[in-house]
């Protein structure tokens, strides 16, 4: 028996498991009988809802049982009714695929939307779509329990003695007319509409109309996801509606500054594609691209970076302009003439200085080769002047046309900022505000207190919800969700998509178009006949009702007139301003410095109410259904704060207390929180869900603030993690697991270890002998795996990026139903993958991190199926772990007995408390996969790979009179969403197969393989690419 | 109390029943209780009662909102119902320990005590079986672990170790009521013979199955008698050998030890005197039984809770040297977690209280002292079950991938559920003490010098 290998690298999942293993220390304090976590905990776990009903209820179980009847507990009986006169066309259990359009903020995807019976229930990316090429993102994903939502706005309201009423329509209509009217009569002055990033070619269309009937009235953009800052950069070098896209497909090198590149910045999704791509290699020799991340705040992007610098954002620019100095000095890059003396040295630390050099030389190293070039990402969060300077360095250093692409987007709305909307209502100067889908009143910075200075102008609010604008507002109208509406989005490369409905409006609400329409003219038209009249008028001769029908089954538009405009760069001079400027503007950095983040899930808070959203793990923190103050290990040491106390953050005059969530990798002095959280009177999903940080934000840098009074506050907020639950210290000598494997690749294509995926087992595959490999038939211990197809899985960690859009894919795929803040702290998310996080290397300041998603690993000799008393859980001859949920009768042994921790109990009756405490409405079942069996409570449950899916294709073969599926038919929900095409399933039993050629690699390991559970889940290793100047 | 233990004039030994009682004072002494009521017996039973209402509430808010009510989560599946189901097996195996092997060892102390130890058994046993039934997530569908043949040919698993358990539990229980019914049968005949009223005399007559004490009633007896011993004897070894394979079959570290059969079993017998000799010290004051349950019997029953006591204490040390002479680094991991983990208050209470609390019992003194022998059960019982919360406990909140670690606590429910099958435990011997001879009157007398046709209370002899 070998030992675990010593020299393997130490993971450590949270700072309590780091800091004990660093010291080697026993438990210290944290070793109470009831921690203060776990005390609060138990205050939440043993608070007990017994209302009148439900005591009653227990009377009568507890009758029941002294009466020693059985059966007291019965299924609930739901009745159902069967289509009595078959639609045309539609095959009933059926699901069909209906080509359409999302958009969050900058991004715009392709999507395929899968409807059944009516009912849309589940979002495909759609492949012909560059913008996502089949994948989708966790926003996408969840958009479709967002269109079941029971609290979304259902009817128009009016504010009486300051409450929302309901009305109808045609009061509302005419209320709303009124302002209209006397707005028109002034030409507009006085009028305010505050709109979305508008990438829609239709709604443009009636933004001019409304610019021409309403010559005098202003449009402000309020979207804190839209790319206002690097949109800002770009035109102030070039020309308005001048754009930049960013390509990752051929660059060998990326540097990401402050960019999340892979999270929510602008085409998260293609990137994370484009940068997955050149970062597989399947065996030595094979080229990789390296990444240098510099962030304040540990994203994911972050936790794929081979180099990572933690610094402040307000040092970012600095950093920035260090290296164009180094560049332009030490390596000749010519730059702008007007940069001289803006662009100068740097004061920097050693760790930066060191970094600006390594960077330079790797830059031009890229520029000089042939075959490849760099990419400079800036992130939204840095202010305009960043960005101009990183499209300068891209263009000096020969990335345009390659990593980044230039054009002109000549029908872009001209917006102002919400700045200039809080003076012109201040001034008087606006009277009357039209919201379209957007919601100032939250996400406006605090500083400009937009909710004092709408309080006094008329405010129409057309919106999802009746949400903080709407309470303000004379008149509410409730929009359509995307899958209800008309539509056209334009992806940032000029992808057109008709978005279509796939269900008429669920309640009385209208598109967004309808209403800009009836704003801009007065009159109204249907929603279809907007966009389609649209698409005709501007095709004109070219158009036809088939071409039309062409573009809905593609999800493209296709051969319409486009500007051939390339931006030309001539105001380098205003940019040069503008860093000069920028520069001085920040403070002193020894005072904490506090972020803002769009959130990984809940995005600006547009996705507060959607409880898929709020469930998902966050992808660093884990933490669900919160925010949390993030701050770095040191820092928390000396404010003395730890998990879950409250921290008093003082900006001004504006303070907010938030959670303390200290995070490995957060730079020093500052704090990190995410916007989105803490909505109130949106419904019961976001109640109590995080803390409202927008107060804090100051109006004129929105994303960080210097100079900042952080403090402990005293007190706690209990917020919960998925990963590290109160204090979890290993220590005592817990050896180091092989459950993540990783090497490094040098500049030849070398591994520093070419063996490394087949190191630290505890014992060596040779040696791992089967109890009954001496029996020359089949067992009952040993599965009978006889199906000519074999189904298996590879998971590519160097991929993964950990964005958790296959937790939600899966969610959305198999109806796993949402346990609540509650339950997640008690320990019962019912996620059938999660993605384990886990911190590399040993200074807590400035970790590596990875990913790692663990779902139902199919063990050929699975631990869960021997224990079972009932035969609930069998191995099916195609060698899938199959879970029989009707036969079990949730001993949970299986779930003991499961090394990987997959299988997934229901303590409740999640699904029905889903239906009926969440919502008081039944319409959020209509969201569930009809192929899935919905669970009751008491049973166990966990990843089938899909086998819906499976069986779904299988039977399709067999009419098509085949006895196998070819590879790549079948893709599981993980596989499918995933947009860094980190997971792949298929056949194993056929060596062509995608998956067997990935596991032939070198990279493929077990986790845990050392147990003979024999998983039919591998992983591929991960590689890091490091630099040698800075390892 | 004697100063010093009587001897009985033929063996030389120390008699079994002290003070030279008669055949007419001992049936007079066991039925009292049975024929006067006690102010002090409606107290306890009204508070089992209660208790036992505490138990329906529970499982009733159980049934109606599931498992969740409890404090498990994810890594952690089983928590106090499992430690509550080993918890009573455990306690069960005294009685049968004494009634069946000491019977066949032919150790005639055993026979003032077997059976209100026989029927302790057989009450833990029911509460023992009430845990995996409630903790099941769907226990009305329990019935699918029995073998129940069925038009879909469907049988359970019988590769589970759980199927075992039914098997085992089921047996034992079976057994363990024959045996301790058909001990009762003469002396049932006794209380038919004295009933009073006619419920009483029906009732007892039923049950006495026609008992007159006829040699040949006798004889049949005593021969069946000793089969169901020896029918009873393996199954003390096998059923919490089997209960521990819950555990050792799984492979989870902490649990995957092939220890855990002898361990179990030592453990158990070890716990079932302890509750023994909770519930015999108080009843024999109570009920005013010194001169049958004599401080010799307690004093042999401290010797066997040191024995066994020991051998646990020899089984933790040994778990801890196994998993470090296996050199699997996280074997070794699963036990210093135990000791020194989130959870060592629960592994440090189980050692003071299993270990280290029943080592003053080499000491004469304590082993003959009532007081000092009731403190130290209720440690016993107390260690015993946080034996058992250590290895379900422990070992599942640091299982094998760290992201899923986590640490459980309890809630009220899990209390309340515990309490509850105390509830049940108490309200059925408040009910054994009050219409069951707490006593073997017949087996008692059999011990006693008088049963010996030698005897001569003359003490005049013949050698």
């Amino acid at each position: 028996m070998s030992k675990p290998n010593a020299s393997l690298k130490a993971y450590w999942r949270s700072l309590d498991a780091h800091s004990s293993l660093a010291q080697g220390s026993a438990p210290q304090a944290s070793h109470d009988e009831f921690p203060a976590e776990a005390a609060g905990a138990g205050g939440e776990l043993t608070q007990l809802r017994v209302r009148r009903r439900s005591f009653v209820g227990i009377l009568g179980a507890s009758t029941a049982l002294a009466g020693l009847t059985t059966g007291c507990i019965r299924k609930p009986v739901e009745r159902i009714l069967p289509f009595a006169k078959r639609p045309e066309d539609v095959i009933p259990g059926e699901a069909l695929f209906y080509s359409t359009g999302f958009q969050a903020g900058g991004s715009v995807l392709g999507i395929l939307a899968e409807a059944t019976d009516g009912r849309p229930i589940k979002i495909e990316g759609n492949p012909k779509h560059g913008a996502s090429q089949g994948a989708t993102d966790v926003w996408a994903q969840a958009s479709v329990l967002s269109l079941y939502d029971p609290d979304r706005s259902q009817f128009p309201q009016t504010l009486e003695e300051g409450e929302l009423v309901g009305a109808d329509w045609e009061t509302a209509r005419a209320g709303v007319d009124e302002i209209l009217g006397a707005a028109r009569k002034a030409g507009g002055k006085g009028m305010a509409l505050v709109i979305p990033w508008t990438v829609s070619p239709s709604l443009r269309a009636q933004l001019d109309t409304l610019k021409k009937n309403y010559p005098q009235g202003r449009l402000f953009l309020c979207d804190p996801m839209a790319p206002i800052n690097s949109t800002a950069s770009v035109e102030m070098l070039a020309q308005p509606g001048a754009r930049v896209t960013h390509h990752l497909s051929g660059a060998s090198v990326v540097v990401s500054i402050d960019s999340d590149f892979m999270g929510a910045e602008q085409d998260h999704v293609r990137l994370s594609k484009e940068f997955a791509r050149k970062r597989a290699p399947l065996g030595q020799g094979d080229p990789m691209n390296r990444l240098y991340v510099v962030e304040p705040h540990f994203s994911s992007t972050g936790a794929n970076a081979d180099h990572r610098l933690p610094l402040r954002s307000s040092k970012i620019g600095p950093f920035l302009i260090a290296l164009a100095h180094e560049l332009a000095t030490n390596h000749g890059v010519s730059m702008p003439s007007s940069f001289e003396g803006v662009i100068g040295a740097q004061e920097l630390g050693e760790q930066e200085a060191k970094w600006v050099a390594a960077l330079a030389k790797e830059l031009i190293a890229a520029r000089d080769d042939r075959e490849s070039h760099s990419a400079i990402l800036i992130g939204e969060r840095q202010p305009a002047w960043v960005h101009g300077l990183g499209l300068i360095l891209n263009i000096a250093l020969g990335n345009q046309t390659k990593s980044v692409h230039l054009r002109v987007d000549d029908s872009a709305p001209v917006t102002e900022d919400l700045k200039a909307l809080a003076e012109g209502l201040s001034s008087g100067a606006i009277t009357s505000v039209f919201c379209l889908d957007t919601n100032p009143a939250l996400v406006a910075p605090g500083e400009l207190g937009m909710v004092e200075l709408l309080g006094n102008a008329t405010v129409v609010h057309a919106g999802y919800h009746a949400d903080e604008t709407a309470r303000l507002a004379a008149w509410h109208l409730p929009i359509n969700h995307q899958l209800e509406s008309w539509g056209d989005l334009e992806s940032s490369e000029g992808i057109v998509t008709i978005c279509q409905p796939l269900i008429l409006p669920m309640y009385d609400t209208k598109s967004t178009v309808e209403i800009l329409a009836w704003w801009a003219t007065g009159a109204g038209a249907p929603n279809y006949d907007l966009v389609y009249s649209y698409w005709k008028k501007l095709l004109g001769g070219n158009f036809s009702k088939r071409r039309w029908e062409q573009w809905l089954h593609d999800g493209i538009v296709s051969g319409i007139p486009r500007s051939p405009g390339i931006p030309l760069f001539e105001h380098f001079d205003t940019l040069a301003e503008a860093i000069t400027e920028g520069t001085e503007k920040y403070g002193p950095d020894t005072a904490f410095e506090v972020n803002f983040h769009i959130d990984p899930k809940v995005g600006d808070g547009r996705y507060a109410s959607n409880g898929w959203l709020q469930e998902c793990p966050h992808p660093m923190s884990k933490l669900c259904w919160d925010n949390g103050a993030y701050i770095s290990p040191a820092d928390a040491k000396e404010l003395g704060v730890e998990n879950c106390d409250l921290l008093n953050i003082q900006v001004g005059e504006r303070t907010v207390q938030v959670p303390v969530w200290i995070m490995p990798g957060q730079a020093r002095q500052t704090v990190s929180l995410n916007i989105g959280y803490g909505r109130e009177g949106i419904g019961f999903v976001s109640e109590d869900a995080g803390v409202n940080v927008y107060p804090l934000q100051a109006a004129k840098n929105s994303w960080f603030v210097a100079n900042a009074g952080v403090s402990k506050f005293g007190g706690q907020r209990m917020i919960y993690s998925t990963q590290d639950h109160g204090t979890l210290d290993p220590g005592l000598g817990y050896p180091l697991r092989p459950i993540v494997r990783e090497t490094t690749v040098d500049a030849e294509g070398k591994w520093a270890n070419p063996e490394f995926a087949d190191e630290g087992d505890l014992m060596k595959p040779e040696d791992l002998k089967s109890l009954w490999e001496h029996n020359t038939e089949p067992t009952l211990g040993e599965p009978k795996l006889i199906g000519k197809q074999q189904w298996g899985m590879v998971i590519d960690l160097n991929r993964c990026n950990g964005c958790s859009a296959c937790v939600v894919a899966c969610q959305a795929e198999n109806n796993i139903p949402l346990v609540g803040k509650k339950d997640v702290g008690n320990g019962r998310e019912m996620h059938w993958i999660r993605l384990d996080r886990y911190f590399s290397g040993w200074d807590a300041e400035s970790p590596e991190a990875v990913m790692q998603p663990m779902l139902c690993q199919h063990c050929e000799t699975a631990p869960c199926e021997n224990v079972c008393p009932v035969a609930a859980t069998t191995h099916s001859p195609e060698g899938l772990n199959d879970m029989a949920y009707n036969r079990c009768i949730g001993t949970r042994y299986c779930a003991n007995n499961c090394p990987y921790k997959v299988r997934r109990f229901n303590f409740h009756n999640y699904n029905k408390r889903m239906d009926e405490d969440w919502g008081q409405d039944p319409v959020g079942s209509m969201v569930r996969n009809p192929d899935v069996t919905v669970r009751f409570r008491g049973v166990i449950e966990k990843c089938t790979y899909c086998v819906q899916r499976i069986n779904g294709a299988k039977i399709a073969a067999h009419v098509a009179g085949e006895d196998t599926v070819p590879d790549g038919v079948i893709v599981s929900a993980c596989e499918q969403v995933c947009p860094s095409e980190a997971i792949v399933f298929g056949d194993v039993a056929d060596p062509t197969s995608r998956v067997s050629k990935l596991k032939a690699t070198q990279r493929n390991y077990g986790v845990l393989s050392d147990l003979l559970t024999r998983p039919r889940t591998t992983y591929l290793g991960r590689i890091r690419n490091p630099n040698p100047e800075l390892a | 109390m004697a100063a010093f233990d009587e001897l009985d004039p033929l063996t030389g030994r120390k008699v079994l029943v002290e003070n030279f009682q008669t055949f007419h004072e001992v049936t007079e002494t066991v039925a009292a209780p049975i024929e006067i009521p006690s102010g002090r017996w409606w107290a306890f039973f009204l508070a089992s009662l209660m208790l036992l209402g505490l138990l329906g509430v529970s499982l009733g808010w159980l049934f109606w909102e599931g498992i969740g009510i409890w404090g498990l989560n994810n890594p952690v599946d089983w928590g106090w119902a499992i430690v509550n189901f080993v918890f009573w097996v455990g306690i069960g195996h005294a009685g049968t320990l004494i009634s069946a092997v000491l019977f066949l060892f032919r150790q005639k102390w055993r026979t003032s005590i077997n059976r209100a130890a026989e029927a302790m058994t057989i009450f833990a046993v029911i509460c023992a079986l009430l845990f995996p039934t409630v903790h099941a997530g769907r226990p009305w569908v329990l019935y699918w672990a029995l073998p129940i043949p069925n038009q879909m040919g469907m049988w359970p698993n019988f590769r589970s170790p759980l199927l075992w358990d039914v098997f085992a539990v089921s047996t034992y229980f079976t057994v363990s009521l024959m045996f301790w019914y058909v001990g009762l049968i003469p002396d049932l005949a006794t209380m038919r013979d004295r009933a009073k009223t006619k419920a009483r005399r029906i009732a007892y007559g039923i049950f006495s199955l026609g008992w007159r004490g006829s040699t040949r009633h006798w004889q049949h007896y005593e021969k069946a008698y000793l089969i169901l011993a020896g029918l009873a004897t393996p199954l003390v070894l096998s059923v919490h050998t089997i209960v521990s394979f819950d555990f050792a079959v799984s492979q989870l570290p902490g649990w995957h030890t092939t220890i855990f059969p002898p361990y179990f079993v030592a453990g158990a017998i070890f716990s079932g005197f302890g509750m023994v000799l909770t519930l015999m010290i108080p009843l024999r004051v109570w009920f005013k039984l010194e001169n049958f349950i004599t401080i010799k019997h307690l004093e042999n029953m401290a010797k066997i809770i040191l024995v066994t006591g020991t051998m646990v204490g020899y089984a933790y040390g040994m778990e801890f040297f196994i998993a470090w002479y296996s050199g699997n680094a996280y074997e070794s991991f699963a036990f210093a977690n135990r000791a020194f983990g989130d959870y060592w208050w629960a592994y440090w209470t189980m050692i003071s209280c299993n270990v280290i609390s029943p080592q003053l019992f080499w000491f004469k003194a304590v082993r003959r002292s009532p007081l000092a022998l009731f403190i130290i059960s209720i440690f016993v019982n107390i260690g015993m079950w946080f034996e058992r919360f250590v290895i379900t406990v422990t070992s599942l909140h640091h299982d094998f991938l760290p992201s899923s670690w986590d640490y459980y606590s309890p809630t009220l429910w899990d209390v309340t559920t515990l309490l509850g099958s105390f509830g049940l435990f108490f309200t059925l011997f408040c009910l054994f003490c009050r219409y069951l001879p707490v006593i073997a009157i017949a087996e008692v007398k059999s011990v006693m010098p008088q049963a010996d046709p030698h005897y001569d209370p003359k003490g005049d002899h013949h050698g």
